[in-house]
């Protein structure tokens, strides 16, 4: 019903079904609880932080594409999916949402100490996270909708000492011997990677319609669990972490932020009849003629 | 003196030619170069392919590092290479590193900001040295606002936003040839393996990141990319799309400009059929000069519009391509 196989332009084609689908792989999606891109967004007070308050915020768009190709590749091997977050108390909003799409799991991070980190600070946190979670896949999307440095993926397979895929827009999960397979899109050429499990994979937006929520899986989501971690609960896995994060270990600061004015346009409005001759006046005007 | 590394691809073969050529350096890499050469000495690091040869460069360059037998697709051995070279660098002033932001750029970025414990900024316009940091001036919160990024201690990476206005380097032949030095590559033990590379069919057309013109179709041209194609091409221009061209199976995501595909700022960008989704606003309105045509008056592409044309872009484009030819013939 809602597990749309994709056309041959993108998303997750079915690998290898018969005895294959029987090794269950367990997929580890990271998402972000994010203020609505469509509302303007404020950057405010002495640490100028995005203002999360002024509009409720939504599950990244963008991690939408991350959550369908981890539901994808369990539903083809059988295996789980653990959203995983990190950020203030209402964060746990985007691992809900995960839930509601069908994922079983979340996991929601979240620590004071944690408040003021930079990128890589936070990315560090992921990355302890999914070091005691020790998935067989990880899925990111392409960046996040509000800070979109788009390192998080990056030090994750740093710290973790794993391949990653970066931008696919097409991912098979091949079972014997488990491994991910991606079609990425460099420019002139496209490039198909292959890379062993234990993984990182970052997908684009072009990887497959996400899917809505369903009735059955809104409700289903009610009852799963969404477990709370610290940073206490994670320095087994990242010895010193604790040192790593937050406002006095970010190695970057803003110093100042203003909002840009709309752009200065001309706004000049002529009738169809009259432009193919103002455009050729402004083409000859630019010496573009 | 402060080392600034830049990852550059090699100038393209034309370069070498008589026809000597900064163009042959893409737009991207000249927009990096310039940001360097805001820092300090630019040291271009490429990587793969033979012994590069920059026969035009930025006068201050006096070496470039050159890391041969390696993919240079492959982030994780770039980084490795870039993250050796900062780890050897004189302890008293670890160098910058300058990325483009593609994929790569911030795959290296992320992975030099865990391995190396760099401070790591994003969609950079410009930087300058500070005390012992760098000052960095971003676009954020896609290109609605100006945000200056402090990094108070090296090492430094720099990933340089695509658009904004056109930054180029101060560029004459040096007296010198620049040095290459080969730098040793330690190969990352888990990286993905190459399996196939398909050229794409429209490979050779022109990128639209170099473009002075930029004619782009929306979700108005309905697929029918005929008429803008036709003005492109007349003016010497690419064509872009939105969005919605790429989902519907129209266009190649390469065109794609908007918050997930390019950041352009060409000299005039013509906007056909687009209503102007914040989205692709983000990506676009940095232009010089923006022409849009759209049926709807009231569409959002009309706010940041030089010049607005309510009306079907099947007429007034093509009436606009013969008042180019006519005016053309007159002269």
């Amino acid at each position: 019903m809602f597990a749309r196989i994709p056309d041959e332009r993108g998303g997750l084609r079915r690998g290898l079904l018969g005895k294959d689908t029987q090794v269950p792989v367990d997929v580890v999606v990271l998402v972000k609880y994010v203020p609505d891109a469509q509302e303007p967004r404020h950057l405010r007070g002495p640490l100028l932080r995005l203002d999360r308050s002024s509009s409720p915020g939504l599950l990244a768009e963008l991690d939408e594409y991350a959550v369908e190709v981890a539901l994808r590749v369990a539903e083809v091997h059988g295996g789980t999916v653990t959203a995983v977050t990190v950020g203030p108390d209402d964060a746990v909003e985007a691992a809900r949402a995960a839930l509601r799409l069908g994922a079983d799991a979340g996991i929601h991070v979240c620590d004071e100490r944690i408040a003021g980190s930079d990128s890589i600070g936070t990315a560090r946190v992921l990355a302890a996270a999914v070091a005691r979670l020790a998935p067989d896949l990880v899925v990111t999307g392409m960046a996040s909708t509000d800070a979109a440095t788009g390192v998080v993926p990056g030090v994750l397979a740093q710290l973790l000492d794993l391949p990653l895929l970066a931008l696919a827009d097409v991912v098979e999960v091949i079972a014997d011997p488990p491994r991910v397979r991606v079609d990425q899109d460099a420019g002139a050429a496209i490039l198909t990677r292959e890379a062993e499990l234990p993984a990182v994979v970052s997908v684009t937006d072009r990887v497959g319609e996400p899917r809505y929520p369903s009735f059955k899986t809104i409700m289903a989501a009610k009852k799963k669990p969404i477990d709370t971690w610290g940073l206490d609960d994670l320095t087994l896995h990242a010895p010193g972490l604790i040192d790593e994060v937050g406002t006095a270990a970010a190695r970057t600061r803003v110093v100042r932020a203003q909002a840009l004015p709309p752009r200065s346009a001309a706004r000049r409005m002529v009738d169809a009849a009259d432009a193919p001759t103002v455009i050729a006046d402004l083409l000859a005007d630019l010496e573009l003629l | 003196m402060t080392r600034v590394l830049v990852l550059v691809d090699a100038p393209s073969a034309q370069a070498h030619t008589a026809d000597v050529g900064v163009r042959d350096l893409s737009s991207r890499d000249l927009r990096l170069l310039a940001v360097a050469e805001g820092l300090g000495v630019p040291e271009p690091v490429v990587v793969g392919g033979p012994p590069p040869c920059f026969e035009v460069l930025v006068p201050a360059v006096t070496t470039v590092l050159h890391a041969a037998d390696v993919d240079p697709d492959d982030a994780a051995v770039v980084a490795s290479v870039l993250g050796d070279i900062v780890q050897s660098a004189d302890p008293g002033t670890p160098p910058i590193v300058v990325l483009a932001g593609d994929g790569r750029g911030r795959e290296v970025a992320g992975r030099l900001g865990a391995a190396c414990g760099a401070g790591v900024v994003a969609d950079v316009v410009a930087a300058r040295i500070e005390s012992d940091g760098v000052l960095a001036r971003t676009r954020a919160l896609g290109v609605t606002w100006d945000v200056d990024v402090a990094v108070e201690r090296r090492p430094v990476v720099l990933v340089v936003a695509d658009g904004g206005p056109a930054a180029r380097p101060r560029l004459h032949a040096p007296d010198v040839q620049p040095q290459v030095v080969p730098v040793a590559v330690t190969q990352a033990p888990r990286a993905p393996r190459l399996l196939a590379r398909r050229m794409k069919n429209d490979a050779g057309q022109r990128d639209i990141g170099d473009a002075t013109v930029i004619v782009a179709a929306g979700r108005g041209t309905g697929g029918d990319l005929s008429a803008v194609q036709d003005l492109a091409d007349l003016l010497g221009g690419a064509v872009g799309v939105t969005r919605a061209v790429v989902e519907g199976g129209w266009a190649d995501r390469e065109a794609q400009i908007g918050l997930t595909g390019r950041q352009v700022s060409p000299r005039l960008y013509v906007a056909a059929g687009i209503s102007g989704a914040i989205q692709h606003r983000s990506g676009m309105q940095e232009s010089e000069t923006i022409v849009a045509v759209n049926t709807d008056p009231e569409a959002p592409i009309f706010e940041v519009a030089d010049i607005g044309v309510v009306g079907d872009l099947f007429t007034v484009l093509p009436g606009l391509a013969d008042e180019i030819r006519r005016r053309r013939t007159a002269r």
